[in-house]
């Protein structure tokens, strides 16, 4: 893999650069509320950058590169695993932007990102984005905006992916607990199944309300009933 | 045949605080405090319905299930 590119920055934006800077400026959501005042003074800290087909960008794990926006060409984002094997995560195309968490928290880059073609690059750096959210607060509200959003997603999806393990894992379980009518009594709570699973009793007790719903199960008192042995033997495979 | 025994939900004498938010909260009246601790009063009448479980503020209460197949 070869190095970081030397610098090789454009810092006098003539006029036609910088209208196009702001019209690339105004796709990316952190600066949606800024005017064109503002617009203008972000693409005027901006740094104009240009890249050969296959040179790096930046590498993973390195310190914050900075928010980068493609004005051309294609970027490539990527992670490459421990055996060496690289992983492509995203494809950028003209008017796309990344990088823009790790300006925000001045951590690592979390991803490596390589000129898949001939790019042109727009890239805001840590310290002018902390110097422009201190002088205008409409980019903290874009910015303030975009993350809950970004959170209120991550949370959602977290909760699906956990939710769905749990309920292939529960109806396993349910099965293997089977009591037969002439065995003893085998009793367990749902902090039990819980544990067992690796999860909260909450959780348990939604997903076996979902399989009652579903149909699946019926409770009867004490008693979880299975009601649909197929249908949550097809639920444990999933 | 051996006489069926009330299944009850079970709680924990050492995690209960004696807060008596479950004998509020139970729909059907068969909770109650006594020397400090919760306790089944009236097992008969339990529903099993689960909000004591869900409402103890430190999980002492845990309803036991059995899981059978429907024949």
């Amino acid at each position: 893999m070869s190095l970081a590119p030397l610098p090789r920055a454009d810092k006098t934006v003539k006029t036609e650069k910088l209208d196009k800077a702001i019209e690339l400026l105004r796709s990316v959501p952190y600066f949606a509320y800024l005017d064109e005042a503002a617009l203008r003074a972000v693409a005027q800290s901006g740094t104009r950058r240009h890249y050969g087909k296959g040179e790096v960008i930046f590498l993973e794990g390195d310190p914050c590169a900075g928010l980068y926006i493609v004005e051309e060409g294609r970027v490539k984002v990527f992670k490459v695993s421990r055996g060496g094997r690289e992983q492509v995560l995203k494809l950028l195309s003209p008017g796309e932007f990344f990088n823009e968490v790790a300006v925000l928290d001045g951590g690592p880059n979390p991803v490596s990102a390589m000129a898949a073609l001939e790019s042109i690059l727009w890239i805001i750096d840590r310290s002018t984005m902390l110097d422009l959210l201190a002088r205008y607060t409409a980019l903290a509200q874009g910015v303030i905006e975009n993350l809950a959003a970004r959170a209120r997603h991550l949370v959602s999806l977290v909760e699906d992916l956990s939710l769905r393990t749990v309920s292939a894992r529960l109806a396993k379980l349910l099965l293997s607990q089977v009591v037969g009518s002439d065995e003893a009594p085998r009793r367990m709570t749902q902090q039990e199944m819980a544990a067992q699973l690796g999860t909260v009793r909450e959780m348990v007790g939604r997903v076996l309300h979902s399989f009652e719903e579903e149909g699946l199960i019926r409770f009867d008192r004490h008693r979880i009933i299975i009601l649909d042995r197929e249908g949550l033997e097809n639920t444990a495979m999933m | 045949m051996s006489i069926q025994e009330t299944v009850t939900p079970e709680i924990d004498q050492e995690r209960c605080t004696g807060c008596g938010d479950c004998v509020a909260a139970c729909p059907a009246g068969v909770l109650t405090l006594e020397n400090g601790h919760a306790l089944m009063a009236h097992a008969e009448d339990c529903q099993y319905c689960g909000d004591c479980e869900v409402l103890c503020p430190v999980g002492a209460i845990a309803r036991p299930f059995e899981i059978i197949l429907l024949d």
